[in-house]
């Protein structure tokens, strides 16, 4: 009996540890401060109040290309509630490229009601349309010509030709032993011009699955890189 | 050594009686409900193995339903724009009433034979019943109210927690109950018992008119109010002119595509005759509105529907006769049953309005 126990402490032993996912939130070089005052690679002066975005899909490729789940949970990564801001997944060895995705997937955005991170009483889906919004950035700006001088961005839209599910491939350098902690920097200065330059004073406001929806989920899948592994 | 026997026995029966008695009533799964689909009907969109229907379930649906808690005032419920008697629309109303004083800007829809349809709303923007409340519910024309603030006011109400332990086994509140609940209750609003149920069952016939107006529905309007839902689900531009205030686009503000531009659902006929007055935006007063529409007054325009190019010729006699017809699809079972009426026992905890 006793032996059976040691048997099964030495086996939960080998369990793999599991690999934390830190997101730590910059505006271009400065760390981001929700109070703060930052500027735009167009010139625009930004405070940011909100932000918000789903990540889905976490998965690891090795060197030889083989892909491993790594979770299939959805997060709601949210820079207000910094618990949002630490993931846990299952690790694996030899990861090149962490690899995840921007958004829900397009099934759940259309199979009844979801529970959890993807409960709509959270505030990311469309309940007008159906449909998650898969990242949102709120805040003022001078430029914004709107009441409070708000601009709000809200991406969303799972269907063609306004799919806005993105995936982000970041780059590892491979390590003998096995990845226990990564360090994300997400820049937020990329909403506004990664890709497609985005102007607040001809753009203050994205609501619907569109063309500048599109471009805004372009530039904001830029936003990552892996600042440290461990 | 008999008598050791009998206590033996009845000691153990004790016993399984004491333990039976432990099973307290509300802790049995509520009984299953059945979904009958009417004969010569198609199978369901709505997918019955994510959310069995049971007794306690539709019935927390119906409380649902006629709770004006869901308004962030108190002062509107889904019944409120969806009444019985005009088959679940907004009886006599071109735009349904939103808190403060507010219009919207389209007619509520009459709700029945929801398990057939795959998307909701005029122009298909809600691609699942359970989600489809959501819409209304927080609409800031409509009923105003946040998802998580109307959490709150069941998790705080005793009645509620009751019936969502019994209809889902514990007593957790949450967004996705509170819609497989509501979806329940309005699965079960099938309407399936007018005169022209009967007649195609065998149980009754149309007289000379109806029968008329049966074949002229026939060739003049069954290709997309088609049979025996009375409509394909598809979005038609059947000529109606821009409002110059609500500038509903229709379908094309969920496309974003052009020709998708004036695009409605085509709704189902069934319950015509009280589910007045007409069209997206309640434009057309009565059935004569709509018949002169479709034989003069139409607008067609690039995205109109083929099948209206030359808009519809119709006769007043065979107007008449397809009144006639219409009239044979009111569900006067589904309209008066007691079954979809308000609950008697009303679990809001708000106090009632002193009303003089």
């Amino acid at each position: 009996m006793i032996g059976c126990f040691f048997l099964w402490m030495v086996l939960c032993s080998f369990q793999p540890l599991p690999l934390t996912i830190y997101f730590k939130f910059y505006f271009s070089d400065a760390v981001l401060n929700l109070q703060n005052n930052y500027t735009t690679g167009l010139g625009e002066q930004v405070t940011i109040n909100r932000f918000q975005f789903y990540i889905s899909a976490i998965k690891a490729i090795d060197e030889k290309g083989d892909t491993t789940p790594l979770s299939n949970a959805h997060y709601l990564i949210d820079i207000s509630d910094s618990l949002s801001h630490t993931i846990q997944v299952k690790s694996t060895q030899k990861i090149k490229r962490l690899v995840f995705t921007l958004g829900v997937d397009s099934l759940l955005n259309i199979s009844g009601i979801q529970t959890g991170s993807l409960d709509p009483a959270k505030g990311m889906f469309w309940t007008w349309r159906s449909g998650y919004i898969m990242a949102k950035l709120h805040g003022v700006s001078p430029q914004a010509n709107t009441a409070g001088k708000r601009f709000s961005f809200e991406v969303g839209g799972f269907q063609d030709p306004f799919n806005a599910v993105r995936v982000a491939s970041l780059e590892i350098v491979p390590t003998k032993k096995t990845i226990q902690e990564i360090i994300i920097h997400t820049d937020l200065s990329k909403w506004f011009g990664a890709i497609d330059p985005i102007t607040i004073a001809q753009t203050p406001n994205c609501h619907q699955p569109s063309k500048l929806a599109m471009q805004l989920a372009n530039n904001y899948a830029q936003s990552f890189t892996i600042a440290s592994i461990q | 050594m008999q008598y050791a026997k009998i206590i033996w026995a009845l000691t153990i029966t004790a016993f399984i009686c004491a333990g039976w008695g432990f099973i307290e009533k509300d802790l049995l799964p509520s009984k299953k409900v059945q979904f009958i689909i009417p004969k010569g009907w198609p199978i369901p969109e709505y997918d019955f193995s994510k959310n069995p229907l049971t007794e306690a379930g539709i019935e927390l649906g119906r409380q649902l339903f006629y709770d004006e808690q869901l308004s962030k005032d108190g002062t509107i419920s889904c019944g409120s724009c969806h009444q019985q008697f005009g088959a679940f629309n907004s009886y006599d109303h071109p735009l349904s009433h939103g808190i403060n004083n507010q219009l919207t800007t389209r007619n509520a829809p009459g709700l029945f034979n929801l398990a057939w349809q795959k998307e909701f709303m005029w122009d298909g923007a809600i691609l699942h019943l359970d989600q489809q409340p959501l819409a209304p519910i927080t609409a800031e024309n409509e009923m105003g109210e946040a998802i998580e603030n109307i959490l709150i006011k069941l998790r705080n109400n005793p009645a509620y927690k009751k019936m969502f332990k019994a209809s889902f086994g514990d007593e957790i509140i949450n967004t996705q109950r509170f819609g497989k609940a509501l979806s329940q209750f309005l699965l079960t609003m099938i309407s399936s018992n007018s005169k022209y149920d009967k007649v195609q069952r065998g149980e009754d016939h149309f007289n000379a008119s109806e029968q008329v107006g049966y074949g002229i529905f026939k060739t003049k309007c069954a290709q997309c109010h088609i049979e025996p839902l009375f409509t394909d689900y598809t979005y038609r531009n059947n000529g109606v002119e821009l409002d110059p205030f609500l500038k509903d686009l229709g379908r094309m503000a969920i496309t974003s595509n052009a020709a998708d531009s004036l695009k409605f659902k085509v709704p189902s006929l069934r319950n015509v005759q009280v589910s007045f007055p007409y069209g997206h935006d309640g434009r057309f007063f009565s059935l004569m509105n709509v018949f002169e529409h479709y034989r003069n007054n139409m607008h067609p325009g690039p995205s109109t529907d083929p099948l209206l190019k030359n808009k519809i010729p119709l006769s007043n006699f065979e107007i008449g006769q397809l009144r006639a017809f219409l009239y044979t699809l009111t569900d006067s079972v589904f309209l008066k049953d007691p079954k979809f009426a308000a609950p008697t026992e009303v679990t809001t905890n708000i106090p009632p309005l002193d009303s003089h």
